[in-house]
């Protein structure tokens, strides 16, 4: 296994993939730290920019996992492995080990850089606990999904996985975002033509509804109709379940700090929760990944 | 070349990606027409136009993959070699690679339209003059697009072609994105703490403007500080012309139907702009004749081993 990890890490250390990334990681620190600088006037704080980095990282480190674990079977490599006594299990969990690595050394790159820079321009840290917290919980999101493309890039030997992974952060995000907005959609919504502003003598702005016909209309008397966009239960529970579990999900609700409601509020999924999914995905994902790859026919 | 594009449409329609990106796109399109559809239920005037354009976002994002990984296939097999030794040309290899692409994409573009047009009827179509403008206008961005993904495959032998298609077809859509919402800010902002919501007895609505301390404010005294996200001139124009030029920019022009602008005296009165559909027209004609003469340039010296 230790043979195994020195080599992937000596693989992926030399490649210039692994640089690139982690010079798109350090520019995106510098670059956070610029702009947040640019808000301060407006209170813009540190902190606000700490996890910023992820989403790219959430494209990145599955397209860069895909192509080193391809690489053994375009080259022919993993037979090699296979010959000279390595388990099945050994390689997967080394190729495992070996994303989680490359992740985990992008997140801290992006991390001191920010904070490196960051420090002297906009001051310290106003929540560090918080800080400590949701970088714990990244970690394991970030675990969960290279669990996930770890399986796909493993099991698929064709070239087009370079493909399914490259989407696949993507696809988690975009999702999740669409599901968050699907479930924020109110069950009863106004019916009513339109609206007008006017500003008062005394500096104040009064609001005016109009019915379908232009007429003037009091807001208790706006007509309420169900909302054709609006998630019911069981649908309900079941949609927000899967954005808890899957990584997209579970990073848009670490970067914007929960999801809102119909009701205009905005509940946060308790992190142990959003850990303990975490977890069990990354287990499920590795634990099926293994016992695939220990039957798969590899010519 | 007739051969060429013939054995080119023959190896796209049996391939099982490109069957199953047409039923993706397919479904994707009947399934906004249909939630379109939901709507028109609720304020009685549900209009088509954005929906039939809007199925333009997914194509951009599949078109490059699919892109990249049939051109690769020709170097992973070795066919390009093939084609070569039975005497076909650079020139016609690419250019025959050029037009299956944007054949594929053609096809795609049909066929989210129809599934919108079928999902969606009975729904109005508000503006069809429009429309049709933004369609043609997608179609000239998309060649832009195929000539750029291409190149990029065309001169990556390697498994990573794939990803750099990829990461292309994403990177341009999501920076032209991030590049209009950017410039959408305005010069000036209003200074102000938060805003309470009374309604009296008649049953209107009042908003109460309040300072940073907490203490109300008049809407007219509310003091206008420079935006720190505001982008200034030149680079303001810089930017505007590079997405005006890149096809992910030129997405979104044709997609939000314009791009919002904010007056500059404070005013906060936003109107909405338009890039001429001509030159929008005219600059993905000379992205493609840009791309396509450097490619065929390019590749007409690359060692193919």
């Amino acid at each position: 296994m230790r043979k195994l990890l020195s080599a992937n890490l000596y693989a992926m250390f030399r490649s210039k993939r692994f640089w690139i990334g982690l010079f798109m990681m350090a520019a995106t620190a510098v670059y956070m730290v610029v702009d947040i600088n640019k808000m301060k006037r407006l209170a813009a704080e540190l902190d606000s920019g700490l996890f910023q980095s992820a989403i790219l990282l959430f494209i990145l480190l599955p397209a860069l996992g895909a192509l080193f674990i391809n690489t053994d079977y375009h080259d022919g490599t993993i037979r090699n492995k296979l010959t000279v006594g390595h388990t099945r299990a050994r390689i997967y969990l080394s190729n495992l080990i070996t994303n989680c690595a490359a992740g985990a050394i992008y997140i801290a790159a992006y991390e001191i850089i920010y904070l490196l820079v960051g420090f002297p321009l906009l001051g310290g840290l106003s929540r560090p606990q918080e800080f400590l917290i949701k970088l714990g919980i990244l970690l394991l999101v970030f675990l969960s999904l290279t669990a996930i493309f770890t399986l796909l890039a493993t099991m698929i030997t064709n070239r087009s996985v370079l493909l399914y992974c490259a989407l696949l952060g993507v696809g988690l995000v975009l999702a999740a975002q669409m599901l968050n907005a699907r479930l924020a959609a109110s069950e009863m919504v106004d019916d009513y033509g339109g609206v007008s502003f006017t500003t008062n003598e005394d500096g104040t702005v009064t609001t005016h509804y109009l019915d379908k016909n232009g007429n003037p209309i009091k807001p208790e008397d706006i007509p309420r109709v169900p909302n054709p966009s609006y998630v019911k239960e069981p649908m309900r529970s079941f949609l927000r379940t899967v954005n808890n579990i899957q990584p997209g999900g579970q990073l848009v609700e670490i970067l914007e700090d929960g999801h809102e409601e119909p009701d205009g509020s905005k509940p946060q999924t308790p992190y142990w929760q959003l850990a303990a999914y975490a977890l069990a995905t990354s287990l499920v994902f590795t634990g099926a990944g293994i016992l695939l790859f220990r039957r798969k026919d590899l010519k | 070349m007739l051969h060429l594009l013939h054995r080119n449409f023959y190896a796209l329609l049996r391939s099982k990606r490109f069957w199953l990106s047409a039923f993706i796109l397919t479904a994707g399109a009947a399934w906004d027409a249909i939630a379109q559809r939901g709507m028109a239920s609720l304020n009685g005037g549900a209009l088509l136009d954005n929906t039939i354009v809007n199925c333009a976002a997914w194509q951009f994002i599949l078109l490059p993959c699919l892109c990249g990984l049939f051109i690769n296939t020709d170097y992973h097999d070795g066919t390009i070699r093939c084609k070569l030794t039975v005497g076909r040309s650079r020139t016609a290899v690419y250019l025959s690679n050029f037009i299956t692409v944007y054949a594929m994409e053609l096809f795609f573009m049909a066929l989210s339209v129809s599934a919108v047009l079928i999902a969606g009827a009975g729904l109005t179509i508000g503006n069809p003059g429009n429309v049709v403008l933004r369609l043609a206008v997608l179609l000239m961005l998309f060649l832009a697009l195929t000539a750029i993904c291409v190149f990029a495959a065309m001169l990556i032998a390697n498994r990573s072609a794939l990803v750099v298609c990829a990461m292309v077809g994403l990177g341009l859509m999501f920076g032209g994105q991030a590049i209009c919402l950017s410039l959408e800010s305005p010069k000036v902002i209003p200074n102000y703490g938060s805003v309470i919501m009374t309604t009296n007895e008649d049953g209107e609505q009042t908003m109460q403007y309040l300072d940073r301390e907490g203490n109300p404010i008049s809407a007219d005294d509310i003091p206008m500080i420079p935006n720190p996200s505001y982008i200034d001139e030149p680079l303001q124009s810089v930017l505007r012309t590079a997405n005006n030029i890149q096809p992910g920019g030129q997405l979104w022009e044709i997609l939000w139907d314009g791009h919002r602008v904010f007056s500059d005296d404070g005013a906060q009165v936003e109107t909405i702009e338009y890039t001429p559909r001509w030159q929008l027209a005219l600059y993905s004609a000379a992205v493609t004749l840009l791309f396509l003469g450097l490619g065929l340039l390019l590749f007409r010296r690359k060692d193919l081993k």
